[in-house]
């Protein structure tokens, strides 16, 4: 082979290679970029935080967490939502109905945190399956949980777990 | 045998093809990352994420947030709607940079939320207590 026929040769080959490059980093930054931010376990902290600022204030449970004969008042649990002003309305696309969200709040004795002498739950109790599936292995595709624990004193100590729980899948993954 | 001139000539042509496949390269990466969809997207979250996180309290929370780039996705569009990019329906952030697209995001804070955007792309969000 003369050296005009091999300059050729090494100059398509460098083509070749040129193009496969291309086309490996446009694929690849099209995959990277089709891909939306998946702000679900952001959310799902800001949301414990939030629920953990509610319930307890400078490590004081809330005065009106507790009655004046020293047991959970069942009033507040029920109007959590509006005391700690949290709303679950979500947007109304891909079905949702209003149940992208939920949190439980269990409340232990300090030398005994196997079992919760007060709990309150609110949102869409089937998301809570989701934790229970994700202890071992993360799915993408499953609603993201986060768990805080926190001490707070009343009329006792306490040891409160935030357990909070954010869906949104179709918004924060891509659908395949 | 090859003179000078000529190889000078060959090299300079591969030295620009090399140029060019690299700008195209690079504008193509910048492209997509400064897509009206992925921008949308972006801003939407980024203010939901904002709003969940304000604690108004008896008064009000003013965050500014530059949405610059949003206004380079289509001037011409922009310039004419700047005041219909971001809006706020009860508890859902709807962001908009084109005709066409728009991006919402719901947020779980139970509070009133106002907003204004300049022609610039400066976006103002007043978050104020709903009994406040």
């Amino acid at each position: 082979m003369d050296k005009k026929a091999t300059d050729k040769l090494i100059s398509v080959y460098w083509f070749a290679i040129l193009i496969l490059t291309a086309a490996a980093i446009v694929y690849m930054v099209s995959i990277f970029y089709s891909q939306p931010y998946d702000i679900r376990e952001l959310e799902a902290g800001i949301l414990a935080n939030k629920i953990a600022d509610c319930v307890s204030q400078a490590g004081k449970l809330d005065s009106n967490l507790i009655d004046n004969q020293g047991k959970f008042n069942q009033n507040f649990s029920d109007n959590l939502l509006n005391i700690c002003k949290i709303n679950f309305n979500a947007e109304n696309t891909n079905n949702w109905k209003d149940d992208q969200y939920y949190f439980s709040l269990d409340f232990f004795k300090v030398d005994d945190s196997t079992i919760s002498i007060f709990n309150i739950k609110k949102g869409n109790l089937n998301l809570a399956s989701s934790c229970e599936i994700q202890k071992t292995k993360e799915y993408i595709k499953l609603a993201k949980c986060v768990e805080k624990r926190f001490y707070a004193v009343g009329n006792d100590q306490y040891l409160i777990k935030i357990l909070s729980v954010v869906r949104k899948t179709e918004k924060n993954v891509k659908q395949s | 045998m090859k003179n000078k001139g000529e190889i000078l000539v060959e090299n300079v042509i591969f030295i620009i093809l090399n140029l060019i496949f690299l700008s195209i390269l690079v504008i193509f990466i910048l492209k997509q990352s400064s897509g009206a969809v992925m921008l949308e997207d972006s801003y939407a979250k980024q203010i939901a994420l904002l709003i969940d996180s304000a604690k108004p309290q008896n008064s009000e929370v003013v965050i500014q947030l530059d949405m610059g780039d949003g206004s380079k996705i289509d001037k011409t569009w922009f310039a004419q709607n700047f005041n219909r990019v971001l809006n706020v329906e009860g508890s859902v952030v709807n962001v908009k940079l084109s005709e066409k697209g728009g991006s919402s995001y719901s947020f779980f804070n139970d509070v009133a939320v106002s907003t204004e955007v300049g022609p610039t792309g400066q976006a103002l969000i007043i978050i104020r207590g709903k009994n406040g």
